[in-house]
């Protein structure tokens, strides 16, 4: 019997090392993956509480995060690609004005 | 047994998450994401929650890791992405980080200190729950996810789509 302190460790490493990409890489993509490695951090806890308390509802909130997950990715890539398109860059110290004045 | 494979893929993980974060080359940055995920999924598997790793699975290691590799391949130098410089914001990024980790781990040794002994057994199956548990109680939330689902999937093609510039 594998303790509940065992999976609760690996949610908390993979939480900091989500927060650690999101703080330091210098690339929109890499900062992506680690929003979805801290998604994966709260979706180890769910089922792993759900399973100590002995109902499947932690489950079934772990769908519906998956699925806002993906549906985050996918808004996620389209608005790096434009900025992408725009700025000619994925650095987030590039991309510093919202609307070009100048034209 | 059962205790050497779970550590084996624990392991796993913390290789990977080592491997995310000191890695220059986006492509290879997906793969150890793959790693992770199909790790996740073994986790779930421990817990009995063998659809919830089916959909991770399929989700996240069929749709996810194509989707970032995609959005690697299509934006520039993605593999000679900066290597990681000991400026003051790392540092302060990384001391944040560690205090973060040991802030959970403190919670949690003492929630797993009052939890543990009184696992109670589940007694019903994993896939005839859920099915029915969506279509009864989580049916407002199980809608609103496949509305956002299409909102996000024609925003995204707008966002794509030309005509963004003459907005």
């Amino acid at each position: 019997m594998i303790s509940l302190y065992s999976y609760l460790f690996i949610s908390a490493i993979l939480f900091s090392t989500g927060m650690f990409l999101v703080l330091v890489k210098k690339n929109f993509i890499f900062m992506l993956i680690g929003v979805e490695l801290m998604f994966n951090a709260a979706n180890i806890n769910f089922v792993a509480f759900g399973y100590r308390h002995g109902h499947l509802d932690g489950s079934i909130y772990v769908l519906f995060i998956i699925l806002t997950a993906a549906c985050e990715t996918a808004v996620g890539l389209a608005i790096i690609l434009n900025l992408y398109k725009y700025f000619k860059s994925i650095d987030p110290s590039d991309v510093h004005e919202l609307k070009n004045y100048e034209s | 047994m059962e205790y050497i494979v779970f550590v084996i893929f624990a392991a796993l993980i913390i290789i990977s998450c080592a491997g995310l974060v000191f890695t220059r080359n986006l492509v290879h940055g997906a793969l150890f994401f793959l790693c992770i995920m199909i790790c996740t999924a073994v986790i779930f598997v421990y817990n009995q929650a063998e659809w919830t790793a089916a959909s991770q699975l399929v989700v996240y290691a069929g749709g996810v890791v194509i989707l970032i590799i995609f959005g690697a391949m299509l934006t520039a130098n993605y593999t000679q992405i900066p290597k990681l410089s000991f400026t003051k914001s790392t540092v302060f990024a990384s001391i944040v980080c560690v205090g973060v980790f040991s802030l959970l781990l403190f919670i949690f040794s003492k929630l797993s200190a009052t939890l543990s002994g009184n696992v109670t057994q589940i007694s019903q199956a994993d896939i005839p729950y859920i099915g029915t548990s969506l279509m009864t109680r989580y049916v407002l939330p199980f809608e609103i996810s496949g509305f956002l689902l299409l909102i996000s999937l024609i925003g995204a093609m707008f966002v794509l789509s030309n005509n963004t510039r003459h907005i």
